[in-house]
Parts: C-alpha cells; sequence; structure tokens
C-alpha cells in the first residue's frame, strides 16, 4: 500500500508544482510579451496574484512531501518493530494526507481559475495573440520544469523505500540471529545437561569417535 | 649384545608398552610397576609378587632386567621415549573404562599415528563429542561444533518462519 499512496502523493504533488509553474511561466511570458501590458492594473493584479498562488502551492507540495516521507519511514519502523497499532495509525494518517492533498489541490485549481477570471480580457487576448512560438516556448519550458520536479521528487521517493527497505532488512538479520542464538543455547544447553546425567559410557565412546573422525575428515590430523 | 639383552633394551620395551597402554598415565604406571619389579626381584623375598606386578611385560623382563647392570638407565631411557611419544590431550564429557580407553586408543593409533599416546582428562564442555589438543592447537568437536555446523540449515530453517516486516 505504501508505494501506490507515495506514488499518488508524487503524482499529485508534480501535477501540483507543474500548474503552479505554468501559471508562473504564464504570467512571465505574459509579463515580458509586451511592456505596454505592464502599465495595465489588471494584468499586474493577476500577475501577483498568481506568483502567491505559485508560492503558496509549491510550499504546500514541499510540506506534503515532506509529510509523506516521514509518514512513510514512520511506517517502515513501526512495522519494523511489530507494533500493529501504531501501524494502522500510521496508515490512517496515510488516509488522511491523502485527502488532505487532494482536498489542497482542489483548492489550489480553484484559485487559479478565480486567477485567471481577474486578468483582464485585454491582457489575455495580447497573451493570446502572442502567437505558436510563445506557446512553443511555453510548452518547452513546461517540459522542463516538469522533467526536473518529476525527476527530484521520484530521487527522493526512491532513497526513502530505500532506506526504509535498509531498516526492514537489517531489522530481518538481527531478529533471525538473535532467535538463532538463543534457540541455539538452549539446545546446547539441555543436551549437554541431558548427556552429562544419563548417556551410557558406550555413547560417549561413540560420539567421541565421531567427532575424531569429523576431525580428520577436515584434516586437523 | 646378546638376544636377551636386545629383548630388555628400551626399544623392545617401548614396544611392549604401546602394545599395552592407551594413555600416558598407563604408561607410565607400568614404568613404574616394572622398576618396581626389578628393584624388588634383588631382594629376593617377593619375587613371584613382583612378577606379577611388571606387566605387561612379565618375570623374564623382569628377571633379566634385575640381572643386569644398567637396568636403571635402560628404564630411564624407556620413560624418556614414552614421553616423547605423540600425545593427543583428549577431553571427553565422562570418565571412560578401560575398554572405552582402549576403545579411543585403537582408532587414534589407527587413524593418526601408531604410536600415538592419550593423555585423557574430563571436560563436561566435550559433551556430544570431544574436545582434543593437537601439536600445539585446540579443536572443539563438541555439542558446539556440530550445532556451529549446522547453523547455516538452521538459520534457513529460522528465517523460513520469521514473520515477514515488509
Amino acid at each position: 500500500m505504501i508505494p501506490l499512496v507515495l506514488f499518488a502523493i508524487a503524482s499529485l504533488a508534480v501535477l501540483l508544482i507543474a500548474a503552479a509553474l505554468a501559471l508562473a511561466a504564464y504570467a512571465w511570458l505574459r509579463g515580458r510579451g509586451d511592456a505596454a501590458l505592464a502599465k495595465e492594473d489588471a494584468r499586474l493584479r493577476a500577475e501577483r496574484e498568481a506568483a502567491g498562488i505559485v508560492a503558496h502551492a509549491e510550499d504546500e507540495a514541499r510540506d506534503l512531501m515532506g509529510e509523506a516521507q516521514e509518514a512513510s519511514m514512520r511506517l517502515a519502523s513501526a512495522r519494523a518493530s511489530e507494533d500493529e497499532k501504531a501501524a494502522r495509525a500510521f496508515e490512517a494518517r496515510f488516509d488522511a494526507l491523502l485527502a488532505k492533498l487532494e482536498a489542497r489541490l482542489d483548492a489550489t485549481g480553484e484559485a487559479i481559475a478565480a486567477a485567471e477570471q481577474h486578468a483582464s480580457a485585454e491582457a489575455l487576448a495580447r497573451l493570446k495573440a502572442s502567437g505558436e512560438t510563445a506557446q512553443a516556448h511555453l510548452e518547452e519550458a513546461l517540459a522542463a520544469l516538469g522533467k526536473d520536479a518529476s525527476a527530484r521528487i521520484e530521487t527522493e521517493v526512491a532513497q526513502a523505500f530505500s532506506a526504509a527497505r535498509d531498516a526492514a532488512a537489517q531489522y530481518v538479520a538481527a531478529r533471525t540471529a538473535a532467535v538463532d542464538a538463543q534457540i541455539g543455547a538452549l539446545i546446547s544447553e539441555t543436551v549437554k545437561a541431558v548427556l552429562g546425567k544419563d548417556m551410557p559410557e558406550s555413547l560417549t565412546v561413540e560420539l567421541a569417535q565421531k567427532a575424531l573422525e569429523e576431525a580428520k575428515a577436515a584434516h586437523v590430523f | 649384545m646378546s638376544s636377551k639383552k636386545e629383548e630388555v633394551g628400551a626399544d623392545a620395551l617401548l614396544a611392549s608398552l604401546i602394545a599395552s597402554a592407551y594413555t600416558l598415565t598407563d604408561a607410565h604406571a607400568c614404568i613404574r610397576a616394572l622398576a618396581d619389579a626389578v628393584e624388588r626381584s634383588r631382594f629376593g623375598a617377593a619375587a613371584e609378587d613382583a612378577a606379577r606386578a611388571a606387566l605387561p611385560w612379565g618375570a623374564a623382563t623382569m628377571h633379566a632386567l634385575a640381572g643386569g647392570e644398567d637396568a636403571h638407565d635402560t628404564l630411564t631411557e624407556l620413560a624418556r621415549r614414552a614421553d616423547a611419544l605423540p600425545v593427543l590431550v583428549l577431553y571427553v564429557p565422562a570418565a571412560l573404562s578401560a575398554a572405552g580407553v582402549e576403545r579411543l586408543g585403537r582408532w587414534c593409533r589407527a587413524n593418526i599415528d601408531p604410536s600415538l599416546m592419550l593423555s585423557l582428562h574430563t571436560d563436561p564442555a566435550a559433551a556430544g563429542g570431544c574436545i582434543f589438543a593437537w601439536q600445539d592447537h585446540l579443536h572443539d568437536f563438541s555439542l558446539s561444533y556440530f550445532l556451529a555446523k549446522e547453523r547455516d540449515a538452521f538459520s534457513r530453517v529460522l528465517a523460513a518462519h520469521a514473520p515477514a516486516v515488509v
């Protein structure tokens, strides 16, 4: 479940960041395209609102990714300690986090739509008139930004999972060794106690001879 | 050198000693018994008793030694050669009867060295096998060794039944 949740969170975060960056690029191109438009209050207002939304969306996405990674590590740690109760609590927290992320994404989308509505009709018209070249630059910039963000998030998620897997593997190895040592010591002490009290001499000699045969096979002599 | 002298020489005595004693303790007990029998036979009073005590060599050897002038030197050389024999210091979990000692001694001489002597000791830690010192190295082939030998298989079984955590 953890990989799916993290993947969903990562995907939503990527979309959020991409949308925010797209709006930033949109505003930046719009501002660069025509100096005359910069004088228009409606466009400046829209740019400020867009910039604020982008910054807020980036902060939200960053916080959510941090929370997701922290929750992932805590969940792995909780499972490693076999605290099922704590694990269920963390899973519930994950579900809540996912719902929270979806809600924030919806809210951000609404905010972006509202910002677009605030932009002046004239500014939008001029931006559209900038032609296919501007559109191509925009798409190219978005693609590059999306790739960078996606790669960064994938790296962070992979690192988090790698750490969780390492911790789990170390736990399994330590647990196996501990159980092995405990049971081995118990068997050894039990057999020694039994053999020391009740073993007939013929068996003592037999075992000693077999041990010597084992030593010879191991080229001790 | 006469044939009688050869029979009671250190080499012949050592061969007899190796054939009859499997432990250093028994070997030195035999040498002391022979020395005592030779000494007693010289005074005549208890010759028959001394002859019975002179095992494993018997009365003939005892009398041959007693009749010679170098009995003491021969017995001293015998003890020196006995100490020079290869020794396996063997720890077993409980004391063994003569039959048990003989069985282990025969195996050791057939598989390690024909003139080997055992130095036997008891140690509960040797349960399930034995612990021995050979050529200045201690080797533990007790239960601990056999458990450790199966440790990998043991761990695989444990790992197969350990609950998955990921």
